[in-house]
Parts: C-alpha cells; structure tokens; sequence
C-alpha cells in the first residue's frame, strides 16, 4: 500500500489532541441534589451496567479517533502497488449508437460505464480514449487524471457512420496486452460475429425493439408530359410483416419545410420492391424525406434530396455527314438525364464533335483525323489495328471495352508529343488519345465511325457522351443524396473544404471520403462552391440494431477508489458516535 | 442556596399582620382550633362532670343535673396553660433552596405565636440540634425573633431527626407544639424521630416543604450527582425512564412520610417554594390551624 499524499498523515498527530478535548468534552455536569439516597434506590433497580459504565467514555473516543484514521487515510489517498494495467476505451460512435432506448441513446449508456471505469482506476492505472465508427479517433492518450479522461469522454458524439471495427486494427497492433486492456464499449450492432480477441466486448444498452430505415433514394427532374420530380426510395425493415407507413416529402424553401406529398409505403424484413413515383408540380430544390412510423433510431428515417435543374452539354457538330452524330446528342437530350444538347453554332458549344477535320475549338472530339492540325500529325505508315488500352481507368473509357473497336479503319496519323494515350496498338502508337496543344483538349479517336460501323454500336453513343462529359468535367455525377458512409467524388476539382452541417470542416481531393454526419454539406474552393446531400443509408447499421452481439470481457473493476470508501466508512463512524453522544449529552 | 430573606421587611411585617387578624378571627388568636388541656380546674371552657366531694366550691355543682337526675355533679373546667411552640426548622445543606421559604413560614407562624401570647422557640435541625431562639413570648420579642430567624444558614452535613428530637426533648420537657419545617428527604427516616416526639408528650404538626429541584430529575444524559449532605457522587446516565421512575421513587417517599404522619395523627401539610408562604399559612388557619 502507498499513500499519493503521505504528508497528510501527519494529521494523524490529531488523535492526541482529540484525546484531551474528548474527555474535556465528555466530562458529565455535575449536578446537586437532595433525595441522593432515593437515587440509589433508582439504580440498585437498573441491572448492572458497569463494564459498560467504565467502558462509555472509551467508546466514543475510540470513534472518534477511527473517524480521524478514516479522514486522514481518505486524504493520504492510499493506493494498491500492484500495478494494474492500463486501459483503453474504446466507444462504438456509429449510428446505431444515436438509438434512444429508455429515454437516453445507447452512447451516453456506453459513456456511464466508461466513467465508472474511470473513477474505478486506483491512480497508478492509466486510461486512454478512442471512439470509432468509420474511422478511429483518438479522444485522450494515456492519462491517469481523471478530470481529462472525463473532459474527453463528453466529446465522444454519434456519427453518422457505420461501424468498421478494422480500424482499430492499426493502433491494436502497437499494444501490449499484458500491460493493456482494450474495453470494447458497444451495442453490438454488427453482422460480422468476428472482433478481434484482443478487444474485450462489453454490450451496453437495450437492443432496438424495431427499426425501419431508408437505405437508398434519389430524386430527378421528371420528363415527358409530366413535369414534376421523380422520387426514388428503398427501405429495410426489421419487422416481420409488412406494415404500412409513409414517406412525407418536405420541401426547403427559404428555410422553411414545407410538406408537398405523403407517400404510402410498404415496410417489412422482405425484399419490398422500391418505391418510385412521381409528385406532379414539383420543381428543382432542395427536399426532405422523412419515413414513419417513428422507431429508436430516426437518423436512417431522414434523407435530404437535391434535386438540380437539368443543365445539358452545348454540342456543335462539324461532320460532312452529321446525321449519326446529331441523332445520338438528341438521344441525350431527350432522355431523363438531359447531358446532352444540341447547338448549331459551334462558338456557343461546350464540346464540338468533328469527323476528319480539326474545328479548331478549345474542347472538341475528333474522330478520323486528316488535314493539318497540332492535334495530330501524319504518320510514317498506317496503324495497326491490334488495339490495347493502356489507361483503362480513365473517365471516358468507364463505360467501354476500347479494345473492341473497329481501329482497321484508323488513319495513318499520329499523336503528337503532348497527348495522353488511352488505347495504342501493338506499335505503341496511339489510337485513342487526348491531346492538349496550346491549352486545347482535343480527345482524337482515330476511326472513321460511319464507315467502320462504330455508328451502329451501342458504343458510339457511350463514347461521345463520356467524352463530353470528361471534356465538360461533368463527368462525377453528383446524385440527389450521397451515402456518408462511402463518401461521393467531389464536384469540383482540386483541393476543396467540406462545411459539414454543424459547421464542421474538412479538406478533401477529388473524394470526400467517409463523412461524419448527416445532412447538407458546402464543397468549396476559393473561386466555387457546390451543395451536397449526405444521408446514412447503411442498412447493415440499420437492421442490427435489434440483434447486439453478446459481451465478452473480464470483470470490470469499477468500484470507488479506496478514499471514497474511507470517506463512507468515517461518516459512518461520525454517525454513530454522534447517536450515542447525543444520547448522552445534558439537555 | 438562598438569599437570607429580610423578615424585618415593613411590607413583610405588614402581611403578618393581617395573617395575625385571621388567626384571632378564625382561631382565636391561637395556632390550632383545638388545643384540649387534660389538667382540670378553674377555667371557662367545659371539661367534663364530676362527683360532688365535700369540700367543693358549690358554684361548681351542676344544678340542672340535680334537678333532673337527683344526683350531686361538678362541672369542671379546663385549664388554659400557655404552651411553648417550637419551631423546628431543618438548616441541613439539603434545604439550602428552601431555607428562605422555611424562614418565612416560621416567621409566619412565630409571629401569629407571639401575638396569641404563646412563647416561641426555634431550633436549628441538621446533624444535630442548634438554638436559634430561645423561648419568648410577647410582641416585644418579635423584632429579636425575626432577626435571630433570618440569620440561620446551612449547616452540618447530614439530618437525623432522631438524633435531633433527643436533643430537643432532652432539652425542653414540657409539653409544647413541635412545629417540625423540613422537606423530610431523610435517609433513616422520620418515624422513630416522630414517635419519641409524641413519647415526650408533644403535639407535633409537620409542614413539608419541598421544589422543583428535590421533585424532578436534575436532566438527562451524563451527569455527576452529587449529595448536597454526604458529599457522596455517582455518576450516570439520566434516561427519560429513569428520571420517570425518580419522580415516582419520591412520590412514594412522601407518600410513606404521609402515612407515618396519620398513623401517629400528626398533622402534615405539603408545600412547595412555588407558592407564597402567605397562602401557605392562610390556608392552614383557614382549615383549623395546626392540627391533623
């Protein structure tokens, strides 16, 4: 046994001053009277009490002076020597954790056994603090104090994340479990019966009675006859039968919801078939989704939908022969995605689509090169038509088999030395390539599509309007509402802030990566700005909220340091003493 | 312990007084209703007949009784004799809180005494007997009495009535009215002091006084008692039960020293300092005096 504060003992030199002030304090009233002999006859009745009679002064000193032992010990913090280990906590953030069972959310259940735990440490015990769901995220290193680890623990919030218990993994292999445990706090809302056996698993909270959720929506502009927006929602459900419930669809404007439908819906742990339907009258904006009845967890019930005006690509075509080319832009122009459109004038298009003729414009696709043009130059002897693709993950190739193009009708030009090849043949010379002279981007496809047949493929569509797109960089569709739990390609280029709902920022490129909460976040940059919706849509979060994995740990030594029980013991002690002087004190 | 009380008080002297007045009005002047004297002779009260001898004063013969009965009776007459009243005041520490009270109701009495042209005496009771006065009669001697009255202080360590009655019988032989002021808290008991009283012929009349201090616990919880008399302590804890059984203790003590008093026919009045001396000695003459 040590003492963290040993000059406190000093105090105990206390008990000999309580000695004389105690007999000082207890030396009984002298009282006269008159009848003493009637007062024998009083007592000679009384059963004898004299051991108790010379022992009554001893009594309450001896009280009195385990009650300062108590205080003073209380103060000198004794502390055990054997060294317990160290603890880290780790508290499960992820969604399912917002789930309000019995008035109060499954963290903040998780948060009052971890400051048990905290309180619990005998002050030679150091305690850290993670919070995980998608990511890992480090509260309080290794502390012993026990106002830091609480000061952190408030900070552990829910977010709107799965939970991805691999990323624990990077910092459990840097532990030592023989000086270590790692506490597992959790509602066990996770399919995966696996966790790594150096956590030990504590299942906090209730499960989730039911839960129903929203795992996938989006939203368009409807086109056709009619005009209105499209909605498009998938549920899960952890309830057996299918139950009726509805869908209210709220529309932000100036910021105020204002509801515009109420669309019924079915729910049940059977496969239901997505709702898809149309709300007449509606325009592009912003909206809300907002699933009944009501259950434990409503961040998967609320989804926030952006719906955008349709903003085509301006294609010109420069072809001696254009009728393939502006049948396919007016086949995306006339679909639901409306990418495509159609302009005469080259000088007002986006993205000119020229046939054997560079037209010269910044953004422009050429198919079967020929002429003068920095964009390609005239070949040595013709290309081969063995194609190989070379940078198959490029934008425009997404959607094709490159490789399977009709190259025998390539002509015999080159790439020039600026260009990034897509697809080459077995020279190396480039088929498919973009070319970037003097700031231009000029993607060449070195095949005539009218009289090798391309015209005819679904592919030649495809390709143009990829094309287009990367040429546009438009390419990163960016849905009505996107998963937090795999993030979204950003909608701008380069580096840019992401304002998160609450006014939480973050720094992204070309990804957002997983996202932390919920709602409508700001993609910026210095020159633009986009809005993003953002909504849970796990429905591994989602439907295991009511099957929590058991627990599995050693026994958790919680109970109050040794001074708080010696802070009991001598109110106790004072207590008692108390009761008995009071009965003995002259009134 | 009290404050000697100023017995030469005018205002004091005044309430005796008029207590005077209601003795002479109510008694006649005198202590008790009833004072019979067994001697027989010349008097003015009626004692009882007797036969006619030759050589008797023949104003004596009853003539009524002749006429009637044919036979030849005496009246005879009780003999007034003066009788001394000894005021016996307890002075041992255990009435040091009711002394004063004690010295008034002598005071009282003493006074009524000497204006009936009785003599007085007071005696000291404690370990033994003291003499405070002598035996006087007249309101001449009232002024000295009263002085030599309110200068009696505590003494002694212990009270034994019996002790002190040899004393006093041995000392004063004839007859007289004992007059014994005391609360009677005495370990060895008053009986056999009461019966060597009535022993030695005199009429004995007990006036109890106690108070609050000898009639309840002195508190509760840890006290030290200590006896005013023997200096004996004890120490203990007063529980509210045991101040009960006390108070119940003491109530049969007084209980039995009322018991001895009517077995013996003495009279006995229990008082306490509460009331005033004056209604003390008002309520006596009004129900006859002294008397049992």
């Amino acid at each position: 046994m040590m003492f963290a504060s040993p000059l406190f003992l000093w105090a105990l030199t206390g008990l000999i001053a309580l000695v004389g002030v105690y007999f000082l304090k207890i030396r009984p009233r002298r009282k006269p009277v008159t009848a003493f002999f009637l007062w024998h006859a009083v007592l000679e009745e009384k059963p004898s009490d004299k051991l108790w009679r010379k022992l009554r002064g001893l009594w309450g000193l001896l009280l009195t002076a385990l009650v300062l032992t108590c205080v003073v010990l209380a103060l000198a913090r004794p502390q055990s020597t054997s060294a317990g280990r160290d603890v880290i906590l780790v508290l499960d953030a992820s969604a399912s954790m917002g789930a309000q069972v019995g008035g109060r959310s499954q963290l903040e259940k998780a948060k009052d056994i971890a400051r048990d735990l905290i309180r619990g440490l005998d002050g030679t015990q150091r305690c850290g603090l993670i919070s995980v769901a998608a990511e890992a995220q480090i509260h309080c290193h290794r502390s012993s104090d026990p106002k830091t680890l609480l000061a952190a623990l408030e900070s552990i919030t829910v977010r709107d994340q799965g939970l991805a218990t691999q990323a624990l993994d990077p910092l459990l292999t840097t532990s030592d479990q023989n000086t270590e445990r790692w506490i597992f706090l959790s509602d066990g809302a996770w399919p995966d019966a696996t966790l790594d056996t150096r956590l030990e698993m504590v299942v906090v909270g209730k499960p989730v009675p039911f839960n129903h959720a929203i795992v996938a929506a989006d939203a368009t502009m409807a086109v056709g006859d009619t005009p209105g927006v499209t909605f498009f929602i998938a549920t899960v459900s952890t309830m057996t039968g299918p139950i009726k419930g509805e869908v209210a669809v709220e529309h932000i404007v100036d910021g105020r919801d204002l509801l515009v439908a109420v669309l019924p819906i079915t729910l049940g742990a059977a496969q239901q078939p997505p709702l898809i339907t149309t709300v007449a009258g509606l325009g592009p904006g912003r909206y809300r989704l907002k699933l009944s009845p009501s259950d434990a967890l409503m961040v998967d019930n609320h989804v926030n939908l952006l719906v955008g005006s349709p903003a085509p690509i301006p294609l010109a075509i420069v072809a001696h022969n254009p009728y393939f080319f502006d049948r396919c832009v007016a086949a995306f122009s006339q679909s639901r995605s409306q990418s495509l459109t159609l302009v005469s004038d080259p000088a007002q298009a986006a993205v000119t689509v020229a046939l054997g003729v560079d037209p010269g414009t910044n953004k422009a696709i050429v198919f079967a090169p020929s002429g003068e043009s920095p964009c390609w130059h005239k070949a040595e002897r013709p290309l081969g038509s063995i194609a190989r693709t070379i940078d198959a993950a490029h934008p425009i190739l997404r959607h094709l088999n490159p490789e399977h193009l009709p190259w025998q009708s390539a002509t015999a030009f080159g790439a020039p030395k600026t260009r990034h090849a897509l697809v080459v043949d077995e020279t190396q010379e480039p088929l498919f390539y973009i070319a970037t002279p003097a700031g231009r981007r000029v993607v060449v496809v070195n095949c005539d599509p009218i009289t090798s047949g391309l015209v005819l493929s679904p592919a030649f569509p495809v390709l143009i309007h990829d094309a287009a797109l990367h040429l546009a960089e438009k390419e990163n569709a960016v849905f009505s509402c996107q998963s937090t739990v795999t993030g979204f390609p950003l909608p701008i280029a380069g580096v840019c802030t992401l304002v998160g709902p609450e006014g939480q920022k973050l720094e992204a490129q070309g990804h957002s990566g997983a996202l932390p909460y919920a709602g409508w976040w700001q993609v910026q940059t210095s020159a633009t700005s986009a809005m993003v919706s953002t909504a849970l849509f796990d429905p591994v979060e989602s439907l295991n909220s009511v099957k929590p994995m058991p627990s599995r740990h050693q026994p958790l030594s919680s109970g109050a340091p040794w001074w708080w029980i010696l802070a009991i013991l001598a109110l106790a002690l004072l207590t008692i003493e108390e009761i008995l002087y009071h009965r003995r004190k002259v009134l | 312990m009290s404050d000697a009380p100023d017995l030469c008080d005018p205002a004091f002297l005044a309430r005796l007084d008029s207590l005077a007045l209601l003795a002479r009005k109510v008694l006649g002047g005198r202590l008790r209703s009833d004072r019979p004297s067994p001697k027989r002779g010349a008097g003015i009260a009626f004692a009882d007949y007797s036969e006619y001898r030759i050589g008797d004063d023949y104003r004596s013969i009853d003539w009524r009784v002749y006429a009637r009965s044919g036979e030849l009776v005496t009246k005879l007459f009780e003999i007034e004799e003066d009788i001394t009243i000894h005021l016996v005041l307890d002075r041992s520490p255990s009435m040091a809180s009711k002394l004063a009270h004690a010295q008034r109701l002598a005071a009282a009495l003493a006074y009524i005494a000497l204006c009936g042209l009785d003599r007085v005496a007071i005696h000291g009771l404690a370990d033994h007997v003291s003499v405070i006065q002598t035996p006087c009669q007249g309101r001449g001697k009232l002024m000295s009495l009263l002085r030599s009255l309110g200068q009696i202080t505590v003494s002694g360590v212990d009270s034994d009535l019996e002790t002190c009655v040899t004393e006093l019988t041995g000392r004063h032989r004839r007859r007289g009215l004992v007059v014994l002021l005391s609360d009677f808290l005495l370990p060895r008991g008053i009986e056999r002091g009461l019966d060597r009283l009535q022993h030695s012929g005199h009429d004995v009349f007990c006036l109890q006084i106690q108070d609050a201090n000898d009639r309840e616990a002195p508190g509760l919880g840890d006290l030290e008692l200590h006896c005013v008399e023997t200096g004996q302590t004890r120490r203990l804890t007063v529980t509210e039960a045991l101040a009960s059984r006390y108070t119940q203790i003491l109530t049969q003590w007084n209980e039995k020293v009322a018991n001895a008093c009517k077995m013996r026919g003495i009279g006995l009045t229990s008082v306490t300092t509460a009331e005033s001396c004056f209604d003390i000695v008002e309520r006596l003459l009004r129900r006859g005096g002294l008397v049992a």
